[in-house]
């Protein structure tokens, strides 16, 4: 690939990705009935029922659940309540928000979040774990660059911070480690909630309390927009609701100045995109720098939109998949020094700079 | 996958033929099972017998009788346990037999069933332990027979969902060993 197309590949990969993710329900024909009103088969008895052949079983509330009163009234999430056209966990994904359905069921936070919620036995979890783990494995935290809807909008609100001539700040590794904490305390409060609401005695919680990330998650506001839906913009059946819509406005808010402020700055503190991280080392997208070649202009440093440094900084040849990299390749695309950084897949060699 | 078993109200009958247990299912009839001492004459025969709920009110609603001569057999009864409805749940029943005539023992009960004669226990006799439900009473353990019994078998087609296991340690494996050679 030249390197001149990369921006223009990933702008092309985001477009695709976004039309796909959010209306995937056009394109395919999702399941029928939606997915909250479906109580009819927990899990056992769809297996029970011969209904259960796929190899990534439906993942349902048991019935009688207090997690489903609430989004069966047009709530808070109640579009997201959509059946999908396959009801996978990828990385890099948000929540269908469709009339018809969109193309797939949700991220793989709302996944963890439900399913502790509802206790889901283990052993329908692993399925969607081994397909989440197998995506990351083979593309890392490029998900988070190149298809998270999330991060295509950023980037639209990143170019129109560029036409009205707004510089975009760099953040110390003071303040990403910091973000990088945040994130750890959303994911790990999100996590300890739905745990705890799922605990039998606890339940009755669930119907305010059930998926806290998602309630305040910006995507709940925006990706309606996209899926010609009305979003709930203003839940105020209740003060716990009340509270997340108004948290939900702070983090759209924030998401929204972020972008503003820096480049990808949500993407430091999002939860779904930590857990990507965690598989990037690994994974089968590596970055790779030639030191040698290295004229230490800098013009990765200021490209990268993550702000990360330590390739730049780097004296030695060495794979650069760090936690906070997207794989954007935006260094790449920049840099001045023939064969200097490169893009390869598990070893071969794919992309490199050029002069 | 879990299945759950359910039917008719159903007890399990044991008979006994000559030391012989056998079970069977049977409808508001319970046979009771024992072996006839070695010795000849008189003895009693005492032991607990449980009922499904809402099936007997009193102790009045079971009596004992034997097969052949059909008749009923004097005895004496005491409720033990009661259902929370208030039906009786166990009750002790003595009765009289002689190793001599040797007799198949069943106990009828149900609502329409009334007992008649009673057993007025005045003789000093051994006493030998009956049992209901095809587990013979012991001096440690008294065996009760609950009447419908729901059973869940987990045949787990679900298992082979196990299997992801694997792909996921040899992803972790894998990432493990690649994450060696990255920086920093």
């Amino acid at each position: 690939m030249n390197r001149r197309n990369i921006t223009l590949t990933r702008r092309i990969v985001q477009i695709i990705s976004l039309v796909l993710i959010v209306y995937g329900g056009y394109l395919f024909k999702p399941r029928p009935g939606t997915y909250w009103g479906r109580h009819e088969l927990t899990g056992d008895q769809a297996v029970q029922s011969g209904k259960e052949v796929s190899l990534f079983p439906r993942l349902k509330a048991p019935q009688g659940s207090m997690s489903t009163t609430k989004f069966s009234q047009g709530s808070i999430l109640w579009p997201s309540g959509k059946t999908p056209v396959l009801e996978n966990f990828p990385p890099g994904l948000i929540c269908r928000f469709n009339p018809r359905g969109g193309m797939f069921k949700a991220c793989i936070l709302h996944f963890f979040n439900e399913n502790l919620s509802w206790r889901t036995p283990i052993k329908y979890l692993l399925p969607h774990i081994a397909l989440f783990m197998a995506f990351c494995f083979l593309l890392g935290r490029m998900w988070c660059g190149w298809v998270c809807p999330i991060g295509t909008v950023g980037d639209f609100l990143t170019s129109l911070r560029r036409r009205m001539n707004i510089p975009a700040k760099r953040f110390s590794r003071q303040v990403r480690r910091s973000l990088r904490s945040g994130a750890y305390g959303i994911l790990t409060s999100s996590l300890a909630v739905s745990a705890f609401i799922g605990i039998p005695r606890f339940t009755r919680f669930q119907c305010y309390w059930f998926l806290p990330y998602c309630q305040a998650c910006p995507a709940r506001l925006i990706c309606p927009v996209f899926g010609l839906i009305k979003p709930s913009w203003k839940d105020f059946s209740s003060g716990i609701s009340a509270g997340f819509t108004i948290l939900a406005w702070l983090t759209l808010g924030v998401f929204v100045a972020a972008f503003y402020w820096g480049r990808r700055v949500w993407c430091h503190l999002c939860p779904v995109g930590l857990i990507n991280s965690w598989f990037n080392r690994g994974a089968g997208v590596e970055l790779r720098k030639k030191a040698i070649r290295c004229n230490k202009c800098a013009a990765c440093a200021d490209a990268c939109p993550m702000g990360l440094t330590e390739m730049y900084e780097a004296d030695k040849d060495a794979i650069f998949n760090q936690k906070g990299c997207i794989m954007c390749l935006r260094c790449i695309e920049v840099c001045p020094q023939k064969e200097c950084l490169s893009m390869s897949f598990f070893g071969k060699e794919l992309i490199k700079s050029e002069f | 996958m879990k299945r759950r078993v359910s039917g008719l109200r159903m007890v399990p009958v044991t008979t006994v033929t000559g030391g012989l247990v056998r079970s069977f299912l049977f409808l508001s009839l319970l046979k009771i099972g024992f072996q006839y001492p070695d010795f000849a004459g008189d003895f009693y025969l005492t032991g607990n017998v449980a009922f499904p709920p809402g099936t007997v009110q009193s102790e009045e609603n079971f009596l004992v009788r034997s097969l052949v001569p059909s008749e009923e057999i004097p005895c004496k009864a005491g409720v033990l346990q009661r259902w929370p409805d208030g039906s009786v749940l166990s009750a002790e029943l003595t009765f009289s037999a002689n190793s001599n005539q040797r007799r198949e023992y069943v106990i009828s009960y149900g609502a329409d069933v009334r007992r008649r004669k009673k057993l007025a226990q005045l003789a000093v006799l051994p006493s030998i332990a009956f049992s209901v439900g095809g587990v013979p009473k012991s001096t440690e353990n008294l065996d009760v027979n609950v009447g419908q019994i729901n059973v869940r078998v987990d045949r787990s087609p679900g298992v082979r969902y196990y299997w992801y296991i694997l792909p996921i340690i040899l992803i972790l494996i894998l990432m493990v060993v690649r994450s060696r050679r990255t920086y920093l």
